[in-house]
């Protein structure tokens, strides 16, 4: 489905954030990133959403060269950048074509999926933080995309809400057999909502380590396998932190 | 919770009828100095005076000629200027390179206050329309100017992203994120410029006119009428007045999603402005 090769990624003014990426996601896979803090997660995802071309390699979405925003590719951040001035029901309809009649049944319908069906002639600013990151991801499903970029979706948000949310996406992705590349800072996270986990190290931005999660759907976190493999990803984020040093030094 | 009225009818009741109580102590206290005669009447005459003068000037339809004279230049100048400021302030908001060669020219020629051209201006329109609409559009411009491109500067990037995703064309970004982000922006602009429409128009039909509030006000001088003089002054705040609800309630239709224009719940206009 998604296909990167050898792909880097310079700016103009010299610097270079990505280096020398390879990365596969098929259908319905869902493939975490986790990395520090300006290592390039989020430069990787405007790649793929055709927001930005890469220096070098190649971006193919189902073998095709991403040039432009794709609408079969949706994209959630971590704040809800709703339209404060449009209602619930226009701004998850904003994303998709076609007259108002025609957008009714595809916006009601996310709406329900993501359980905010009464709020559909809300303003954002009446919302609470998680009800309206729920309406982002409704705005996300809305086009019926077969890719879903999320950058950190959940980190904005406490502790409970965040574990909702977490926990209604995956239901969602599970009834939907959606593809999602997930950026996060949090290793738990990606755990309980990746089947795979790409470790990301800055310097420039690089794959250095892949796991696979064999854990059961349901309750990840307290699933037997689910501490050790916590360990073993922030070992592997650890990693490579001595020589960056010592490279800086 | 601290209220400062009870809610409910006598509650609203008494919000519509506290804020007029002090004006209307003071005017009452004037009418009666007048007629006690402790404030001669050529310096400042009776309420009643003054009304019975306005009274007369509506009755021979000179009030109606004046005001709609005075009201079209306000518009006119209004909507020329704030044509331009809005025009320009998209596409300097919009264009780095039309800031790059406009913007510092319009800052130098913001302070230049609109009134200190008039000499200029009469020599260049005479005292026509074209002067007094002149200065009008000067004065609305650059606050329509200046806030249309804030407001255009200042829209979340995230939000234009957001329109890229998407796939929106230019066109529609502009019209669908870039200027409903600036509304909130503009429609400050606009308020601020409809204040200082009329105070220019006041000063330019005081100096060169022969029609319009600011001519009856000077007219008046030359015969001593007072009370006509006070009349198209209170006019004057009338008007400003008006226009100044008419923009709040633009205000209130462009903007309901905005957190200063909702319209307030019951509970929450229950509260007072402080807690
Ligand atoms: N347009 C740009 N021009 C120059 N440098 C950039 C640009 N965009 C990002 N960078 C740099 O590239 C690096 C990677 O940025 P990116 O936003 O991808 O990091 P990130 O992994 O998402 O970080 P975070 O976890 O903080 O979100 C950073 O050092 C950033 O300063
Ligand atoms: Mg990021």
């Amino acid at each position: 489905m998604l296909l990167l090769e050898g792909v880097a990624k310079s700016f103009r003014n010299g610097f270079t954030a990505l280096k020398a990426i390879d990365l596969r996601i098929d259908a319905g896979e869902r493939v975490a990133i986790v990395g520090s803090s300006g290592c390039g997660k989020s430069t990787l995802l405007r790649l793929v959403a055709g927001l930005a071309a890469p220096s070098t390699g190649r971006v193919l979405l189902n073998g095709e060269p991403v040039l432009r925003p794709n609408p079969a590719v949706g994209f959630i951040y971590q704040e809800p950048r709703l339209m404060p001035w449009l209602r619930v029901r226009d701004n998850v309809g904003f994303a998709l074509r076609g007259r108002a009649a025609e957008r009714r049944e595809p916006v009601r319908s996310a709406l329900r999926r993501v359980g905010l069906e009464e709020y559909a002639s809300f303003y954002p600013k009446q919302l609470s933080g998680g009800m309206a990151q729920r309406v982002a991801i409704a705005r996300a499903l809305a086009p019926a995309p077969k890719l879903i970029l999320l950058d950190e979706p959940f980190s904005a948000l406490d502790a409970i809400k965040r574990a909702d949310l977490q926990n209604h996406f995956l239901r969602l992705w599970e009834s939907e057999k959606l593809s999602t590349l997930l950026v996060t800072h949090d290793v738990e996270e990606a755990i309980v909502l990746a089947d795979r986990i790409l470790v990301m190290h800055p310097g420039p931005g690089r794959i250095s380590a892949e796991l696979r999660v064999e854990l059961p759907l349901e309750d990840r976190r307290q699933a037997r396998g689910f501490a050790d493999l916590k360990q073993q990803l922030l070992d592997s984020l650890r990693h490579d932190e001595a020589p960056t040093l010592v490279a800086h030094g | 919770m601290v209220r400062g009225f009870s809610s409910g009818r006598r509650g609203r009741l008494k919000r519509t009828l506290v804020p007029w109580l002090v004006p209307a102590l003071l005017l009452a206290f004037w009418q009666v100095s007048s007629m006690l005669g402790w404030i001669p009447t050529r310096i400042l005459p009776a309420p009643t005076a003054i009304a019975l003068a306005g009274l007369q000037l509506a009755r021979s339809g000179e009030l109606w000629t004046h005001l709609s004279v005075s009201a079209a230049r306000a518009g006119g100048g209004f909507l020329i200027g704030a044509s331009l400021g809005l025009f320009f302030g998209v596409l300097n908001g919009l264009l780095r390179r039309a800031e790059l060669l406009l913007d510092s020219s319009f800052q130098m020629l913001r302070n230049i206050p609109p009134l200190a051209m008039i000499p200029l201006v009469i020599l260049w329109f005479g005292i026509g329309e074209e002067a007094r609409v002149f200065l009008v559009s000067l004065g609305v411009f650059f606050p329509v100017y200046l806030n249309t491109f804030n407001g255009i500067r200042s829209i979340d990037p995230g939000l234009l992203e957001m329109g890229r995703v998407y796939g929106l064309s230019n066109w529609k970004i502009i019209t669908d994120i870039v200027l409903p982000g600036a509304m909130p922006s503009i429609l400050v602009g606009v308020r601020f410029s409809l204040g200082i429409a009329w105070i220019i128009l006041i000063v330019g039909e005081q100096i060169a006119a022969n029609s319009g509030i600011g001519y009856l006000a000077m007219n008046a001088r030359e015969f001593m009428q007072t009370d006509i003089i006070v009349f198209s002054i209170l006019l004057y705040a009338l008007l400003g007045k008006f226009s100044d609800a008419l923009a709040r309630k633009l205000e209130f239709r462009l903007l309901p999603w905005h957190p200063n224009f909702q319209r307030l719940s019951k509970e929450f206009r229950a509260r007072p402005a402080l807690s």
